[in-house]
């Protein structure tokens, strides 16, 4: 069996505890690769690596919050503050997932998406066509 | 033209028939006397040879030596020795009248002298080598410095270089006119005085310099006995004569040296001190102590605030980036110079940042320099993210292009070429710096050029750049309230609902990032009195988790895809207009960061 192979993602700079969930606040805006529920690789100094199931916080912003950034926090069951230290990083598997075909979005290039954005152009492709 | 090129070919080819030739060869008399006083002249035989054969001849003989011209040449030369003569086509006039003519100009009965060569010291002169001739010519203080051949050479541009680097803005020059109104520099020279009194300016600077520089000493302060009397020394002298103990780079270097703790408390107390949180003093005293240095010398200030100033230059850039303040577009350009400054003083500046936050910082989590330390943490983790994102072909041609534009011949053979295949781009400028601290001050400067371009290159862009602008319009809309009834229709659904109260760790964190709520799993965390739209977003996202047909969309589309349900079913849900209006403007701020990641949302 082929072993898993994992590339770094983000580092922890802060924790704390909701509900029974040990909260990861990461170094990272927004999620980037990361899957919600997806099963992640900590790495602590001083600790073998370990897989943990994951979860993402997802946050209600208000109209006020729009303006700047938060970071991007995951949540994982089971573990404690001092179980995690800072500067502890989180792997994901380096295998993704295949991104799936959606009626709802398409894929472009991040350049071409701001400047249709900036120019307001309404893309061709429309909703269940 | 043709007729006339012809008329011209055939005037320069005008040759003296054979009768003509003959009358105005010259006589073996002419001739003998001719030789004669050519040898006087220094002439030679085959140039006087080539001369006849020409059909040129000299028109007086005797005024080689400056005697009168007779009226036959055309122009003047001009040799080392002064006019020569005048020379020109031959005319009608036969040479055997001429010397007639010019019998009348010889001054007759003249002896020549002869008493300055028969003395010793007029043969020693006579016979003097090269070697000596140089040494004579050499020590004439009116010899010229060639200036006039080399000024003429030049170019407008190089003529202001010249004296820029000179100091030579004026001289002296001896100026003709040709006819044609041209101006002719015969000689030139160089007022020195002037060039002089610039250089002393400049070694005056220099010297200020020097004297600004000059090391103190702290003597503190000490009771001696004198006589009866207690007499208190104390002051502060001039260390005349030294070059400053301790540089900038010097203190770099000592720092660069130490253990990566030992680092960080030296740049998180740089950073504490120029944010106002430390005196200066104090942090002076702290590098002296942690150093090794001692504060007694006042001269490791200087490095000491050059060191300071360049972390905060660092901190601050990281928390204006990480606030999308403004001013992070203005302090970035700092940032890179600063990093690059501090790493190639041979200062681990990431290393030592994460090395703290996994030791001390992650023991206590408050550590006294985390929240600065984990500033500059932040910033090098986003370099690498962003250099990890890069093609390897990316990599390669920003390295080579970098390390060509700065280090130009320095750039083959040095650890240059190791930083297009390392993994983490800030442990590889590290030892770029680490190895540049080993060179001389011109690779040095080159290296902290380079490190500085790849810093400016990689350093995240602030974000509120691309960050949406929030409609002034919609800021203080009157929006729906989560009321109980709802939550508990919720609670009814297994969700579990907290709602956090002021005071308490979870209003606290909300409020700090003004957020209305969060949701991990079927956990949600509402803000006391929170929007209606916040607990439905939050709910919905909960649902969002139980369909297989979302489980692998990105986190960003599925905030889209969220707000676009609730917009569209804003009656079902009970939404008013407000309500409706907040999470359009919600929606779009997600569809914009949507792509910057490169998904369109298709609407």
């Amino acid at each position: 069996m082929e072993k898993a192979t994992y590339k770094p993602f983000c580092k922890v700079i802060e924790t704390y505890m909701m509900n029974d969930y040990l909260i990861l606040v990461t170094d990272k805006f927004d999620s980037g690769d990361y899957r919600t529920n997806e099963i992640i690789q900590l790495r602590r100094p001083g600790f073998e690596p370990m897989n943990y199931q994951s979860g993402a916080v997802h946050f209600a912003k208000s109209i006020e919050s729009l303006g700047h950034e938060i970071e991007f926090c995951l949540g994982i069951s089971g573990l404690k503050v001092e179980d995690v230290p800072i500067g502890s990083e989180v792997w994901l598997s380096a295998q993704r997932p295949v991104r799936p075909k959606s009626r709802k979005y398409e894929y472009i290039d991040a350049k071409g998406a701001d400047q249709a954005l900036i120019q307001n152009e309404k893309p061709k492709t429309v909703r269940g066509a | 033209m043709r007729s006339e090129l012809k008329d011209n070919a055939e005037a320069r080819t005008v040759r003296p028939t054979g009768s003509e030739a003959v009358s105005l060869m010259p006589s073996q008399q002419d001739l003998a006397a001719f030789w004669q006083n050519l040898k006087l002249a220094g002439s030679t035989k085959s140039r006087e040879q080539e001369m006849f054969s020409q059909g040129y001849m000299f028109g007086n003989l005797e005024s080689l030596y400056g005697g009168s011209g007779a009226g036959i040449g055309a122009d003047n030369y001009l040799t080392e020795k002064g006019t020569i003569g005048k020379v020109g086509l031959v005319g009608t006039s036969p040479m055997s009248e001429l010397k007639a003519k010019d019998q009348g100009d010889r001054q007759q009965g003249q002896q020549p002298e002869k008493g300055t060569l028969t003395t010793p010291e007029g043969q020693q002169v006579r016979n003097a080598s090269g070697e000596q001739v140089e040494a004579i010519k050499a020590a004439n203080p009116n010899v010229s410095d060639g200036s006039v051949k080399n000024w003429a050479m030049m170019s407008q541009a190089e003529k202001f270089a010249h004296v820029e680097k000179t100091g030579q803005d004026h001289s002296l020059e001896l100026v003709d006119h040709e006819p044609s109104g041209k101006e002719v520099v015969i000689a030139a020279r160089q007022m020195f005085a002037g060039a002089e009194t610039k250089s002393a300016s400049q070694a005056l600077v220099q010297e200020l310099s020097e004297v600004d520089n000059r090391p103190i000493k702290d003597y503190g302060w000490q009771a001696k006995q004198h006589g009866q009397d207690k007499v208190i020394e104390t002051g502060l002298e001039y260390q005349a004569g030294k070059k400053p103990e301790i540089t900038a780079q010097g203190l770099f270097e000592k720092i660069g040296a130490l253990p990566l703790d030992q680092q960080a408390q030296v740049i998180g107390a740089g950073i504490k001190a120029y944010s106002g949180e430390l005196s200066h003093q104090q942090f002076r005293i702290g590098v002296g102590a942690i150093t090794g240095l001692g504060d007694g010398i006042v001269g490791l200030a200087q490095g000491v605030e050059s060191l300071g100033k360049a972390v905060i230059g660092v901190a601050q850039f990281s928390r204006d980036v990480m606030s999308n303040s403004p001013a992070a577009v203005e302090t970035a350009g700092k940032a890179g110079e600063s990093l690059g400054k501090l790493l190639v003083g041979g200062i681990r500046v990431y290393s030592a940042a994460e090395g703290y936050l996994e030791s001390v910082g992650a023991a206590t989590n408050i550590g006294d320099y985390g929240k600065a330390l984990r500033d500059v943490a932040w910033l090098g983790q986003q370099m690498n993210s962003r250099w990890e994102s890069m093609s390897p072909e990316e990599k390669t041609k920003l390295v080579t292009k970098l390390s060509v534009e700065n280090l130009g011949g320095l750039a083959v053979g040095f650890g240059a070429d190791k930083l297009a295949k390392s993994v983490k781009i800030t442990e590889a400028l590290e030892a770029l710096g680490a190895e540049a601290c080993q060179l001389g001050e011109g690779p040095r400067n080159k290296a902290g050029k380079l490190i500085g371009r790849m810093l400016d290159e990689l350093m995240p862009r602030p974000k509120e750049l691309y960050m949406p602008e929030v409609p002034k319009e919609l800021r203080h809309l009157e929006l729906s309230r989560a009321e109980p009834e709802l939550i508990s229709a919720m609670q009814a659904k297994g969700r579990t609902i907290e709602v956090a109260k002021p005071g308490s760790f979870h209003y606290s964190r909300l409020q700090r990032h003004e957020l209305a709520g969060s949701a991990m799993n079927d956990d949600i965390f509402l803000i006391e009195n929170g929007p209606k739209i916040a607990a439905l977003e939050e709910f919905l996202h909960g649902t969002q988790r139980k369909l297989p047909t979302l489980a692998k969309i990105e986190d960003v589309i599925l905030e889209i895809d969220v707000k676009d349900f609730m917009v569209r079913h804003r009656k079902l849900l009970g939404l008013s207009n407000n309500d409706v209006k907040v999470l359009e403007a919600l929606k779009e701020g997600e569809i914009e960061k949507a792509a910057q990641k490169g998904l369109r949302w298709i609407r």
